[in-house]
């Protein structure tokens, strides 16, 4: 059983439910935008399927593998990008991509081309022996992008792909997105730039106050639902 | 033409917010750790201790002379501490509290030096009432004279004031700048104290006094005027919100965001910057363990100390005790060591990886076994003092060593499996076998014959785990 498939997720924060009954399928090779309001629940289903956030109800499966059988194969599956970069004070850029890659079982050889080219393409080759701090915003986002596009993943997580990039790089991003599809990842992005996210888009999921009220195909998706509709 | 806003009424606003902040703060926490039945017995208790101390104080009053004596006789060693302290200070702290609400005022309309000044004030207001207050409390319950603690008081808050400005200034240079002053600085004090005392001379020490106030004037001769805002405004927003009481009580630390003391600059030398060797697969890991301990030292400074007190306070009472304490320290030690491991996967980027836990753990352990050999040798120096059976003593450390080894990676397979999310319990078996270690633990102090035995047991557990 391939892609992602997430079945009945419900999560609860104290007597909060944040995701009610959440269902929905990724296939390979799809792109998906998932969209909502505001506190509709889009990074917190994100942080379920990263297995950051317990789940109360329900089974995520990725490739076959169900995340609280085999937990770590599961997570081997898979790569994030956050909207916020959280890179480790204490490592360089370097040594950031040297631990993605050795996590990820990345081939040395593999590994070293990957680097130079994701580093050439991003404009960071000076930076590479530098920590987080005295990295600008945009080139700790860069750092973060090119630490979760190093594997070879079944699944890429994107939280707001855009955010902090500059227009060279946001470009080089939606490329390597629309390739890694080619390839047969599914891709699950979350962003409140709406036109251009139907241009990348293939389907869509729609979360309102935790609950998924619509998905389908890209070209069906008129407007976004106000959380007070 | 319209008229300037008042600096002076922004920033009070932003001070009474931040104090009704704080108090709103404090009344959360203090309705979380007193209610009415505590408060009683600690105001009735804080009562009889004041009386106590205060009787006890006064048959110390020949003792308080010699320390006024002493110090009056040293104002010049006094004067050379209030100096280098700041210069110290000025390592971690920019010695004004500019926060990012000073930062956010100063993008309005309001100069950024008028309130830097402010801030400067509010500086020193503080330290005169902390200062007068003391001196009041030390006036009513001491037997110093009035005129000491008023000339003394005088002469902090006079330093105080002089050397705000200085620390300011140092902390804004460059990092080996700033050391080189401060290792200067300190070689003064040490250097003419030393001498000093030696040929019982207070002109060495006016001659370091010289030579500080000389560095002071060059700190301040640097005119360049580069301040570090974000690094300023990051250090002073700690100091003003990570209250370790509201911490302590909301189980929340506030943790600063980069490493900026010393250590931490130290610690980033040009081979910290160059990448690892990628086939060395354990390189990483054994670095990223290493900086978590660094940053939890506080942590493992007082578990490592609660467990040194522990062997050093029950170890004068017998060998049961000894051997009750041994026992406690492994456990200790183990339940330690274990709460780290499952904490050192909660950083988000840590998380958000998968893990070669064999590889994460292996090189946890090197450290873990590299603490315990400090413990271990705790042991040795407490059975050398003891003198009994000196001849068992190798054996009852590999003993000790073995069950520590066994209970660490049982508990850590357990944390493990958590991890794994598979929530593996220590079976009832593994449960005898710890409890059996533990007992054969407590005899061998005792009966040290009984630490051979244990080791054929401690080398099938071991079997059995490669297996």
């Amino acid at each position: 059983m391939s892609g992602l498939h997430v079945k009945g997720v419900t999560v609860t924060i104290k007597e909060d439910r944040i995701l009610d009954n959440v269902s929905f399928s990724l296939e390979p090779g799809v792109i998906t935008a998932l969209v909502g309001h505001n506190g509709a629940g889009k990074s917190t289903l994100m942080k379920t399927i990263l297995g950051w956030q317990e789940k109360k109800s329900g089974i995520i499966t990725l490739s076959g593998i169900d995340q609280d059988q085999h937990f770590i194969s599961f997570k081997q599956n898979l790569s994030y990008i956050p909207e916020e970069p959280f890179l480790l004070s204490e490592l360089t850029s370097m040594q950031h991509f040297q631990l993605y890659g050795q996590s990820y079982q990345i081939d040395e050889q593999k590994f070293n081309q990957l680097v130079e080219y994701y580093i050439g393409e991003l404009e960071i080759k000076d930076k590479l022996h530098e920590f987080p701090e005295s990295l600008s915003k945009g080139m700790r986002q860069k750092v973060q992008t090119i630490c979760a596009l190093l594997p070879d993943v079944d699944l890429l997580l994107i939280d707001e792909p855009f955010m902090g990039l500059d227009i060279y790089a946001s470009e080089f991003l939606e490329k390597i997105i629309k390739e890694k599809a080619k390839q047969g990842t599914a891709i699950l992005l979350t962003s409140h730039q709406l036109e251009r996210v139907k241009e990348l888009a293939n389907q869509y999921l729609m979360l309102k106050q935790g609950r998924m009220i619509d998905q389908g195909v890209i070209g069906d998706f008129n407007v976004l639902k106000r959380r007070f509709d | 033409m319209k008229s300037h806003p008042s600096v002076r009424r922004a920033h009070h606003n932003i001070r009474r917010g931040r104090w009704n902040k704080k108090k709103k703060l404090y009344k959360l926490a203090f309705g979380l750790s007193f209610d009415l039945t505590i408060s009683i017995y600690v105001g009735l208790f804080t009562l009889f201790g004041g009386v106590i101390l205060y009787d006890t104080i006064q048959q110390y009053s020949g003792f308080f002379s010699e320390i006024e004596r002493f110090l009056l006789n040293n104002y010049l060693t006094i004067l050379l501490v209030l100096i280098i302290r700041p210069l110290i200070g000025a390592a971690n702290r920019p010695g004004i509290l500019f926060s990012s609400a000073e930062l956010q005022l100063s993008l309005l309309p309001y100069s950024i030096k008028e309130l830097i000044l402010l801030c400067m004030i509010e500086k020193w207001k503080k330290t005169l009432i902390i200062l007068c207050s003391l001196a009041l409390l030390l006036g009513l319950i001491t037997p110093f004279s009035s005129l000491f603690l008023l000339s003394v008081t005088a002469l902090i808050f006079v330093m105080d004031i002089l050397m705000t400005y200085p620390q300011w200034r140092l902390y804004q240079f460059p990092f080996r700048k700033k050391f080189i002053y401060i290792l200067l600085a300190i070689l003064i004090v040490a250097i003419t104290r030393t001498v000093a005392s030696i040929f019982h001379t207070d002109l060495l020490l006016i001659v370091g006094l010289c030579l500080l106030i000389g560095m002071v004037g060059i700190i301040l001769r640097d005119t360049r005027g580069y301040v570090n805002w974000t690094k300023v405004v990051q250090t002073n927003d700690l100091i003003i919100w990570n209250i370790w009481f509201i911490n302590k009580m909301s189980e929340m630390e506030i943790k600063p965001p980069t490493r900026q003391g010393l250590l931490g600059q130290l610690f980033r030398s040009k081979k910290s910057k160059k990448p690892f060797r990628y086939r060395d697969g354990s390189a990483i890991y054994r670095k990223l363990w290493k900086l978590y301990f660094i940053d939890h030292r506080e942590q493992v400074v007082q578990t490592i100390g609660s467990i040194i007190i522990i062997l050093s306070v029950l170890s004068f009472h017998g060998p049961w005790l000894i051997a009750i304490s041994i026992s406690l320290s492994i456990f200790l030690y183990a339940q330690m060591i274990a709460g780290f491991f499952s904490d050192g996967f909660s950083d988000k980027l840590i998380f958000s990886i998968p893990w070669d836990l064999n590889m994460w753990r292996n090189a946890f352990l090197k450290w873990v076994f590299g603490v315990g050999i400090i413990l271990l040798l705790c042991v040795i120096f407490i059975f050398l003092l003891q003198g009994d059976y000196l001849i068992w003593i190798p054996f009852q450390l590999l003993l000790y060593g073995s069950v520590a080894v066994y209970f660490i990676r049982l508990l850590i397979s357990e944390r493990i499996s958590i991890l794994k999310k598979q929530y593996k319990k220590i079976t009832w078996k593994q449960t005898v076998i710890t409890v059996l270690l533990f007992l054969i633990v407590i005899n061998s102090v005792v009966y040290p014959w009984v630490s051979i035995s244990c080791l054929i047991l401690v080398f099938i557990q071991k079997q059995a785990w490669y297996k």
